[in-house]
């Protein structure tokens, strides 16, 4: 069976236990229709990048955020997503189809903020790319065959 | 004589950093790659390798169907 990832947003000015018991209902309703191995991420109320109207039509600026990951078969994911555009809570929602496990630990961001550190330290040093190439192994003579040819 | 040509190799930041996957609630790493009114770095500015790009923009994308990105901003960072 695929993977699924499905994200909720959730109006956050209804109460925490009434998005909790939501929650839940989503979560009853994708494994009784089949899905396994779910596991819910849920990241609580943060800002919007940018206004969304609500049901009464009022903007918000801000939402709950819940994240489901599971194994299902492709007709879950269908029932679920009737009930969820039927849903007047939900801001916005949107489901993401996994080919594989995705790693379990998100990008490293330190590891690129350190290529960059490391990029900067080279030209302060007035080292340009080509002897950082050198360093890492990378032919430069055959670059630069390549480049003239 | 003619003069040396200086070559620049360009190297991607997620190959070096070995990035297999891209996430899209991963707002931090993907507001590195957007500019100031929120549209997407090209590659040939930020350096990344076409696979990564790819990567990044549907990333991207997705981040801004969810509010987590904005679509267009006058000042984000």
């Amino acid at each position: 069976m695929p993977l699924y990832e499905t994200t909720l947003v959730i109006d956050s000015l209804l109460e925490e236990t009434a998005i909790t018991e939501k929650v839940q209902k989503y979560v009853d309703l994708v494994t009784k229709a089949g899905a396994v191995d779910l596991q819910v991420d849920r990241r609580g109320v943060r800002k919007l990048a940018y206004d969304i109207k609500g049901k009464d039509g009022q903007w918000r600026t801000q939402a709950d955020y819940t994240f489901l990951f599971y194994e299902a078969p492709g007709t879950a994911v269908n029932i679920l997503e009737k009930q969820l555009l039927l849903d007047e809570d939900m801001l916005r929602t949107m489901t993401v189809r996994y080919d594989r496990m995705p790693p379990a630990t998100p990008a490293d961001l330190n590891a690129i903020e350190a290529v960059d550190s490391s990029r900067d330290d080279d030209e302060e040093r007035g080292r340009g790319d080509r002897e950082r190439v050198k360093d890492t192994g990378v032919d430069v003579d055959a670059l630069d065959e390549e480049e003239e040819g | 004589m003619p003069r040396e040509k200086k070559i620049r190799v360009k190297v991607c930041k997620f190959c070096e950093a070995k990035i297999t996957h891209i996430d899209y609630k991963d707002e931090k790493l993907l507001r590195r790659f957007l500019s100031d009114r929120g549209k997407i770095i090209p590659r040939r500015m930020s350096g990344v390798c076409e696979r990564h790009q790819r990567m990044l923009t549907t990333a991207v994308k997705r981040a801004r169907q969810i509010a987590l990105l904005p679509y267009v901003s006058e000042m984000i960072k």
